[in-house]
């Protein structure tokens, strides 16, 4: 009785062990003709630190990550920044990745206060997008990356906005999030946008 | 029995107030926590070249006098921390009591290796007086 017992408790831990990793599309979906349809990240066009345009296209056949941050942000920004910067270091001869902040105060962050940023991070275009750009469609596709980002007069420095990094995939979709403030978490997700570069390039072959 | 009474008293004074001494870096920490941290991060790193660093600044060093009024005021303009130059303004913390600029400064000057001078309520009020 208790081998049996011993059995199966092994054999429970070892199919546990076994159990295959994945990253689920995190979108939300609908089946249209037997087939999953999940929403995607909308059509962009934004401006980064070395004023050019950074639109889908320029994320084409990669995956990449983004956030939202502003260069005179006093709370979170800093401590996300410097997790993205763990990210760009990581990352940075791997040409499959690329990288985007959204600034959410496009008025104060102008093309030359992003470039002054980037320097200061010590990072470079086009692996490392800084993007300013229209500001309602800033704000608004902040919604497609899960993030919030409102203008609130009471908040520090102005705006309201979460501490979220965001995964996406080669087809625009969601794979992974994390908090940027935390270092565990963002830990975890680096090691998910390396099951997604492998999975992500292996399926294409 | 008066008398033993009255030493027992005195060294039981003196207990307490040592933990209380202890404590102010505690109370340091927690001030770091929700005014510093943001910025300088956890272990005093700073933010590449945008924030300089308080882990083995030498500015804390150079600069002891004038810590009271970086803390209280602010501070704009190029800086050079460890040979590496900054400027990007720091805006002050002005709701902040002598003591706990007090209690701030020891808790930076003592932690992540850091071996700077204490300082007490009265040098830091003295030191407050010459802000520009
Ligand atoms: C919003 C971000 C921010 C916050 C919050 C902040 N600092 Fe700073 N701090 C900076 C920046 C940026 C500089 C560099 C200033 C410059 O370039 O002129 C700096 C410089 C300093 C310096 C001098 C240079 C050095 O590294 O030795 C000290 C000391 C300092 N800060 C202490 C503190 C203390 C103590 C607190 C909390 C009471 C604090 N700071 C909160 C951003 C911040």
């Amino acid at each position: 009785m208790r081998t049996i017992l011993f059995f199966s408790l092994t054999l429970l831990i070892l199919s546990n062990c076994t159990e295959k990793k994945t990253l689920k599309i995190l979108n939300r979906g609908e089946e249209v003709n037997g087939k999953m349809v999940y929403e995607k990240i909308r059509d962009f066009s934004f401006t980064n630190q070395d004023s050019i345009e950074v639109t889908n296209k320029t994320f084409g056949g990669k995956i990449y990550v983004s956030n939202n941050f502003f260069t005179t942000c006093p709370s979170i920004c800093p401590t996300t920044s410097l997790h993205m910067g763990r990210i760009y270091d990581r990352f940075l001869n791997d040409d499959r990745v690329g990288m985007i902040s959204h600034s959410i105060d496009v008025r104060t962050d102008s093309v030359p206060v992003l470039k002054t940023y980037a320097n200061g991070l010590e990072i470079e275009a086009p692996k490392w997008n800084l993007v300013t750009g229209n500001e309602e469609e800033i704000l608004a596709i902040a919604y497609d990356y899960f993030s919030n980002a409102l203008k609130d007069e009471t908040a520090p420095g102005g705006f309201d906005h979460d501490d979220l990094f965001v995964l996406i995939d080669k087809n625009r979709h969601i794979r992974s999030i994390a908090h940027g403030t935390d270092p565990k978490d963002v830990n975890r997700f680096m090691k998910d946008m390396e099951f997604l570069l492998k999975s992500e390039y292996s399926e294409t072959k | 029995m008066r008398r033993y009474l009255f030493f027992f008293g005195l060294i039981l004074f003196t207990i307490f107030t040592w933990t209380d001494c202890s404590n102010s870096y505690s109370d340091g920490k927690y001030l770091y926590e929700i005014h510093c941290q943001s910025c300088h991060m956890p272990d005093g790193i700073g933010l590449k070249g945008l924030i300089p660093p308080l882990a083995g600044s030498d500015y804390l060093k150079k600069n002891y006098d004038k810590l009271p009024c970086v803390i209280l005021l602010g501070i704009e303009g190029e800086i050079v921390v460890n040979g590496k130059t900054y400027n990007q303004p720091m805006a002050g913390i002005p709701e902040l009591e002598t003591m706990d600029i007090a209690l701030l400064i020891n808790y930076i000057n003592h932690q992540w290796g850091n071996d700077g001078k204490y300082t007490d309520f009265r040098e830091v009020e003295a030191n407050l007086q010459k802000c520009e």
